[in-house]
């Protein structure tokens, strides 16, 4: 499962569910599109001060926090990512 | 077609990118072999994911085999299909977790969000399964 999670439109707002259905629509994306209010997921995973983007973030089965912020050094090659999701 | 996905979801958010949508009608026989029922997968692919190379929707949950894969459900399993609101919650799961912190190896803290649907979903829905995050904004 991927999640997109958006942090602020094009005015610095939260995206309201219209522009979150845009934003899947205009992609392709049928997996959930979310808003984060208030970077509350972005910033809660941040290695630093600051944080790129995008950035991924990988949770596990349990909720288990596996790895954050993919700007950082040492993260998963696109091919463990896929295993981990996919379990192939 | 899984790596696509992941990539396109990803592309999707970085700054200035054009949009790449989805292709949901991939063309097997440019990947080699015969694609007999139409959905996307060779009867190749088929063979080796164990779906029916005859029938375009295996699990019959209204997604195109070739569709279910793009996304990364099951295309075996008809209670797993593209998300489409109302995010099934595996309560037994949600209710036994307990948050721990928000570090590599914690159980991380529960969120409510907001989807496209305008429904909320908390992040201990997603309990199941292995979930990536991909945080951006429109900008």
């Amino acid at each position: 499962m991927i999640i997109s999670l958006l942090a602020e439109n094009d005015s610095g707002s939260t995206p309201t569910t219209e522009e979150l259905a845009s934003w899947a629509d205009d992609y392709g994306i049928s997996t959930p599109v979310v808003a984060d209010d208030g970077w509350t997921i972005t910033y809660r995973f941040a290695t630093g001060s600051s944080i790129g983007l995008p950035t991924l973030h990988l949770i596990g089965p349990g909720a288990e926090v596996i790895a954050v912020d993919s700007t950082s050094e040492g993260w998963y090659a696109e091919t463990e990512i896929e295993s981990l999701l996919y379990g192939e | 077609m899984r790596r696509h996905f992941v990539s396109v979801v990803v592309g999707s958010l970085i700054m200035g990118c054009e949009p790449v949508p989805v292709d949901l009608n991939f063309d097997a026989s440019a990947a080699g072999g015969a694609d007999s029922d139409g959905d996307g997968l060779s009867d190749t692919e088929e063979n080796e994911l164990g779906t029916d190379p005859n029938e375009s929707d295996s699990d019959g949950d209204g997604w195109l085999d070739g569709e279910e894969v793009d996304v990364g459900s099951d295309p075996t399993d008809e209670s797993d299909h593209p998300y489409t609101g109302g995010w099934q919650i595996d309560a037994a799961c949600r209710d036994g977790i307990e948050a721990t912190g928000n570090s590599v190896g914690d159980i991380t803290d529960d969120t409510s969000l907001s989807d496209q649907y305008g429904e909320e979903v908390h992040l201990h829905d997603f309990c199941e399964r292995a979930v990536l995050l991909v945080s951006g904004a429109f900008w």
